[in-house]
């Protein structure tokens, strides 16, 4: 279904591997077990870790070979559609590139591998200077303490170091912070998503002493934090086109098997035409996604932040349209627990506020308008 | 110039189209009065003609340009830079050019193709009828044998330009016996004769540009049918294809300037009555940004696709529907922004062009038309009585 422009060779047989671990390793018998309590990330995560795909992205140039933005997206349509246990876009995208990319490689390895679990505050999008710019969701104090809270952050609960964009004056820093630091409070939320536990940190004072800074923590951190927080919309958006097409797959099948009326209901012009609207949501929202991911490899400036922006805001939508339209279309089947169609709709829920509320996002493409 | 690297050849178009388009002729709408648009449409399409920029996709054996999609998509996104207007023959060129280099005879080619682009012959689309819209292989107009040619009764309605039009490829039923589609044939007709009387129609917006054309023994030369007896069907399924093509890329990526005039309405609007500025409609202008964004992704991956000869699925159907729907809306939040200006004489073009928009689901394939085709595309069973 997907266009390929942009795409590497290499990029075909990746996807097809990565789709034959993902059948093997994260069926969705594995998304019942998350929700009954195995714990996660489970064994798919780390399966999924053991064979690499977790080194997918990096901030450097990676040679000729390494996958580009655009090829962990669509790859990332994989992860997506089988809901794997784990915060593929978060780390794949975001933690383990700008840990190497400040030379915390001993992390960025662990993390890699799958024995170790960083969990993100996600810095914050928004618009001043005529560009795009992402708050910290901390600061560093004078006394060199840090404070600051998040909502909504992956595995927070699961994690044993938490990855702290911190305002400092005007500058960007990165450090990691042990989870069980002094200071540092970290309360789970309401499992909503169990293959995507979230939770609330709150840093209240934490000592210098607990704080590892990824760099120097008086040079400025922006433009690499810039670039991986961009990466991980783009793949973020990925996932959510990959939950999208596989809900619209499975509705296309149900109501194309499902009679009333002595008739398939896909038969109907109101199911077709709600799934025609679900379809033209998810095609718009993988035009843009991948437009914006290839500009990203192509390193273009600011001028498709206002894209990258909007894409965030069409995926987050289309894969919500498309839950919607397949479980209406399911009747009381799409209502049951059984159906599964929830499990994406949970996942749609909770990623939609990712890396900020979509009132958030919509308030920095207004400032961008002019 | 097939050969020119692309940046190089649309600096040269950039430069040609800041020389060669007045002021007066840049973001015409729809909604622009016709005594305005129509003129304006006809010379600047003679010209592109004059200039050597016109039938870029053309054959240079019949005065096209042979360009790549490259250079194609390079020349329409100049245009609507410049806020240029719509060649007045695009429906010749655009559409039946393309159907004519694809099945014409050398014969036809030559003695219809060179006129066309130069704007010295202008086309019309003789497709719909009265009793055949969206069902349009319910078509009733017949042509009978008459000598080497035929004679043409019926009622063709919506053609849009027939006034001034100089030909009109015509859909006539052949073989009332044969299944609806194979009765089918595509033919030229000539405009300026006794048999052929145009009655004009006036839209929603209150302009004409649309008429009911009546046919009561028109004379058809036999040179003058396209393709074979009975192949219309397949004719017109390709000409509704290449409808989707760069012309419907330029009226798309035109949307973008749109936009840009809305948000140019909302703060000179503002500075009179500052409550009613960017804030208050804050919402509707996100959401129509990403409308326009999406549109604009879509459409140039639909031309990268083509480009390249990978399918294209129902993708120009979401783009038809995307791109009549957005611009609805778009319209639509430009009257609320008027609000109690919207009978402002120096607004009028948007609001009639807001009219004109309601055509835009209507035309080209309705949206429940374009719906059933995705939905066709996606797999669903069909829904009609056998």
């Amino acid at each position: 279904m997907s266009g390929l422009a942009g795409v590497s060779e290499q990029h075909r047989l990746l996807r097809q591997s990565l789709r034959e671990l993902l059948d093997d390793a994260s069926p969705i018998t594995r998304v019942h077990d998350a929700y009954a309590g195995s714990p996660v990330p489970g064994e798919a995560w780390d399966a999924l870790a053991r064979a690499g795909w977790l080194s997918l992205a990096t901030d450097d140039d990676g040679g000729p070979d390494a996958p580009t933005t655009l090829d962990v997206a669509i790859l990332a349509e994989e992860t997506g559609a089988r809901l794997l246990a784990g915060p593929f876009a978060h780390t794949a995208a975001f933690t383990i590139p700008l840990l190497r990319g400040s030379g915390a490689t001993a992390l960025a390895d662990a993390v890699a591998a799958g024995t170790e679990l960083v969990a993100a505050l996600m810095p914050a999008p928004g618009w001043g200077d005529g560009g795009l710019r992402w708050s910290a969701p901390a600061l560093r104090r004078p006394d060199g303490t840090l404070s600051g809270r998040a909502a909504g952050v992956a595995f927070g609960a699961q994690a044993a170091h938490l990855l702290v964009p911190v305002g400092s004056g005007d500058r960007l820093a990165v450090a990691c912070v042990p989870a069980g630091a002094a200071g540092v409070t970290v309360t789970a939320d309401a499992v909503l998503d169990a293959t995507r536990p979230t939770a609330t940190v709150v840093l209240e004072g934490v000592a210098p002493g607990e704080v590892r800074w990824l760099g120097d923590p008086d040079a400025d951190a922006a433009a690499a934090v810039d670039r991986c927080a961009r990466r991980f919309v783009a793949v973020l958006d990925g996932e959510a086109i990959g939950a999208a097409d596989e809900v619209l797959r499975r509705t296309v099948a149900y109501v194309s098997e499902r009679r009333q009326f002595g008739v398939p209901i896909g038969s109907f012009q109101a199911v077709k035409h709600r799934l025609a609207d679900a379809f033209g949501a998810i095609e718009l929202a993988r035009s843009l996604a991948y437009r914006v991911a290839r500009s990203l490899d192509d390193g273009d400036g600011d001028g498709d932040a206002r894209d990258l922006l909007a894409s965030r805001v069409q995926c987050a939508s289309a894969v919500m349209t498309a839950c919607e339209a397949a479980i209406q279309a399911h009747g009381g089947y799409g209502f049951a627990w059984e159906q599964e169609l929830h499990f994406f709709y949970r996942r749609a829920i909770v990623d939609r506020a990712q890396p900020a509320p979509p009132d958030d996002v919509r308030a920095a493409i207004r400032r961008g308008l002019r | 110039m097939a050969n020119e690297d692309v940046a190089a050849f649309r600096a040269r178009f950039r430069e040609w189209v800041a020389g060669a388009l007045p002021e007066t002729w840049r973001d015409l709408t729809r909604g622009t009065p016709e005594e305005v648009l129509l003129p304006a449409r006809r010379a600047w399409g003679e010209r592109l003609h004059a200039g050597g920029w016109a039938g870029a996709g053309w054959p240079p054996a019949y005065g096209g340009l042979g360009l790549t999609v490259e250079h194609q998509v390079a020349l329409v996104e100049e245009q609507v830079r410049a806020g240029a207007p719509e060649p007045l023959n695009s429906n010749g060129v655009e559409i039946f050019g393309p159907v004519l280099i694809r099945y014409g005879s050398e014969a036809q080619k030559l003695r219809y193709l060179p006129p066309m682009l130069a704007h010295r012959e202008l086309w019309c689309q003789g497709f719909s009828e009265p009793q055949a819209g969206s069902d349009l292989a319910g078509l009733r107009t017949r042509a009978i044998p008459d000598g080497d040619g035929w004679l043409v009764r019926g009622q063709k309605v919506w053609t849009t330009y027939a006034h001034c039009a100089d030909h009109c490829y015509l859909l006539v039923r052949t073989d009332p016996d044969a299944p609806r589609h194979a009765g089918i044939s595509m033919m030229i007709l000539d405009m300026d004769q006794p048999g052929v009387s145009v009655r004009p129609l006036r839209n929603i917006a209150g302009s004409s540009e649309f008429n009911e054309v009546f046919l009561d023994d028109a004379r058809i030369e036999a040179g003058q049918l396209v393709g074979d007896l009975g192949q219309g069907w397949e004719l017109a399924a390709y000409a509704l294809s290449v409808e989707r093509g760069l012309s419907f890329a330029e009226r798309a990526l035109k949307v973008a300037r749109e936009f840009e005039r809305l948000l140019d309405m909302v703060d000179g609007l503002a500075s009179e009555d500052p409550g009613r500025g960017a804030e208050r409609f804050a919402e509707r202008l996100v959401d129509a940004f990403v409308r326009t964004r999406t549109l604009h992704a879509l459409v140039v991956e639909i031309i990268d696709r083509s480009a390249r000869g990978e399918p294209l699925g129902s993708l120009p159907s979401v783009a038809k529907l995307h791109w009549s729907e957005s611009h609805q809306e778009l319209l639509r939040l430009g009257l609320d922004v008027l609000g109690q200006r919207v009978g402002d004489p120096e607004h009028q073009d948007w609001v009639r062009a807001f009219l004109f928009s309601r055509g835009e689901t209507i035309y080209g394939g309705t949206s429940e038309i374009q719906r059933n085709v995705i939905a066709k595309g996606l797999g669903l069973p069909s829904g009609r009585a056998a």
